[in-house]
């Protein structure tokens, strides 16, 4: 399988406040990649790294061979939003067609009737369609979420980021977003941040714990190992118990 | 023809509130929907340093206000980026600054206390056929960009780092913004004055944003609202002699509230409706 991505001996900081720390991580083609960890672990940053959205300390980002700002629109992103300003005036399918803008050049940013019938089938995907001329504050928690995953799938990337897709969602639209990304990872690179680990081992390929640090177990699987480390308390306190042993890997 | 037509300034100053409505229906949208009111009216305020530097060696006060606030604006960013302190302290600070060196280089300027007036209140019946041929141009230039790069004007405003991600100018249309705020500012100086200029671009928007959540229309709905103000306040400051900005701003303050407390009421109704 091709390498797409390489992350080499990184270091993230924040003024003073090392938050990533000798990051090594390879991601093939056809991934699917989950990110867990704790509040603060720095998963965001890692993704954003990955964006070219922040300066890296020191090692190195290599995306196809180029840097994280040649490389960033071959991605497909979905930000964990939590710094929106709801009351901006854009209705929902203005949003997702903003992805469209990707394809756009030469003085021509126009939405053309291509772009709308992409950004409807989208919203029809994730039973938005009643909501299409809503003002985006209209719409709740889950919705909002929704919103943005179409918005990543209307710029047609290759790789998808997707940081947090469900929290706040209902346990049977997690699941149908799951089952949708499994379908889209025939085609697609995912690297999802996620706090589910129950749900998550039944579609992913890989699993790595982010806390500063990246615990990665080659076999991909989840290892009890790895969680107390990047956790920092035992597995089953995290896991509220729910943890389902086929998850673990042996050790 | 109403007596009020005769007379030419009254003219000229119709056509300046039109074309400054249009302008500020653009721009002060831009600025209410991305909450950057704080920061242009420190604009407005920092100008005041390049038209005193200009008044006082003669230079054009327009290129001496526009260099000053544009400088002004990049070394904001560098404090900002490299120096992290709070955000609004430093803002204020350096509006402080410009209005201390603008009043400084007044002063030292024979005959300077009308003019410190004439910046500070403005004149809307004073505004000259050149000015309103630059208002002209910038709004034929402001109307154009708006048109082409409105999609992407929309996207950067909001989720600035979802645009640097599809790769879009984001740092150039940003600035270009800057430019275009800070020229909007210094031509509407010349109407309303530099302590009244932030309301005049703002008043309007807030209003609009009352009743609309599309950003075409709040533009639009600002420019008739600037247009109904503006006329308004030229027909009572002459009919009843009272300086005409402060007309105006009072005016517009009042239609705000009237639509705040429609909006409120509004609201209430439609609450019970549900319940
Ligand atoms: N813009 C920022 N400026 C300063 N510190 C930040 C910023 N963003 C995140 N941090 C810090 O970096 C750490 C990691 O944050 P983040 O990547 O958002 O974690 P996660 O997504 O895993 O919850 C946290 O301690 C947070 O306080
Ligand atoms: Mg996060």
């Amino acid at each position: 399988m091709n390498k797409i991505i390489e992350i080499k001996n990184l270091y993230v900081a924040y003024d003073d406040n090392l938050v990533l720390e000798n990051i090594n991580l390879d991601i093939y083609e056809k991934d699917f990649i989950a990110i867990l960890g704790p509040n603060g672990g720095g998963k965001s940053t890692l993704l954003k790294a990955l964006l070219g959205l922040l300066q890296i300390k020191t090692g190195s980002i290599k995306i196809y061979g180029k840097r994280p700002n040649e490389s960033r629109n071959l991605f497909g992103y979905v930000p964990q939003e939590n710094k929106f300003d709801w009351q901006f005036p854009i209705s929902v399918i203005d949003v997702i067609l903003s992805g469209r803008l990707k394809f756009k050049k030469n003085f021509n940013f126009f939405y053309s009737k291509n772009d709308f019938e992409i950004a409807e089938e989208l919203l029809k995907k994730f039973g938005l369609l009643d909501w299409k001329n809503k003002h985006i504050s209209e719409l709740s928690g889950g919705q909002k979420k929704r919103v943005f995953i179409c918005r990543a799938l209307a710029t047609e990337s290759d790789i998808l980021l997707l940081d947090e897709p469900t929290a706040e969602l209902d346990a049977h639209i997690e699941n149908c977003i799951y089952d949708f990304l499994k379908e889209l990872n025939s085609k697609k690179t995912i690297i999802l941040v996620t706090h589910d680990i129950g749900i998550i081992s039944g579609y992913v390929s890989k699993v790595c714990c982010l806390n500063k640090k990246l615990f990665y177990h080659h076999s991909g699987k989840i290892t009890g190992e790895m969680l107390q480390n990047a956790y920092h308390c035992p597995v089953d306190l995290i896991a509220h118990g729910n943890l389902p042993h086929r998850v673990l890997g042996d050790h | 023809m109403p007596e009020i037509f005769q007379f030419e300034f009254i003219r000229n100053s119709i056509i300046a509130v039109i074309l400054l409505s249009i302008t500020c229906g653009i721009i002060g949208s831009y600025i209410v929907v991305r909450r950057m009111v704080f920061i242009s009216d420190a604009i407005a305020h920092t100008v005041f340093g390049g038209i005193g530097i200009a008044h006082y060696f003669g230079f054009n006060i327009f290129a001496g206000a526009f260099v000053f606030g544009i400088l002004a604006m990049i070394i904001l960013e560098l404090i900002i980026r490299y120096i992290k302190e709070r955000r609004d302290s430093i803002i204020g600070i350096m509006l402080a600054s410009g209005m201390a060196i603008g009043i400084i280089f007044i002063y030292l300027t024979p005959g300077y206390s009308t003019d410190l007036f004439s910046y500070l209140f403005g004149n809307i019946l004073l505004i000259t056929q050149n000015e309103l041929i630059h208002i002209a141009l910038l709004n034929i230039i402001l109307l154009i960009f708006f048109v082409v790069y409105f999609n992407v004007l929309r996207a950067i405003a909001f989720d600035n780092d979802f645009a640097v991600v599809l790769k879009l100018p984001v740092q150039n249309i940003n600035f270009a913004m800057t430019i275009f705020i800070t020229i909007a500012i210094i031509l509407s100086i010349k109407a309303v004055g530099i302590i009244l200029v932030i309301a005049l671009l703002t008043i309007p928007p807030s209003i609009a944003s009352f009743f609309f959540n599309d950003l075409k229309k709040i533009i639009i709905t600002s420019i008739c609202l600037g247009i109904l103000f503006g006329c308004c306040g030229l027909y009572f400051s002459y009919n009843f002699d009272l300086p005409t900005g402060a007309v105006i701003i009072l005016i517009s303050v009042c239609f705000y509230l009237i639509s705040l407390i429609f909006k409120k009421i509004k609201q209430k109704f439609a609450f019970h409706k549900i319940q």
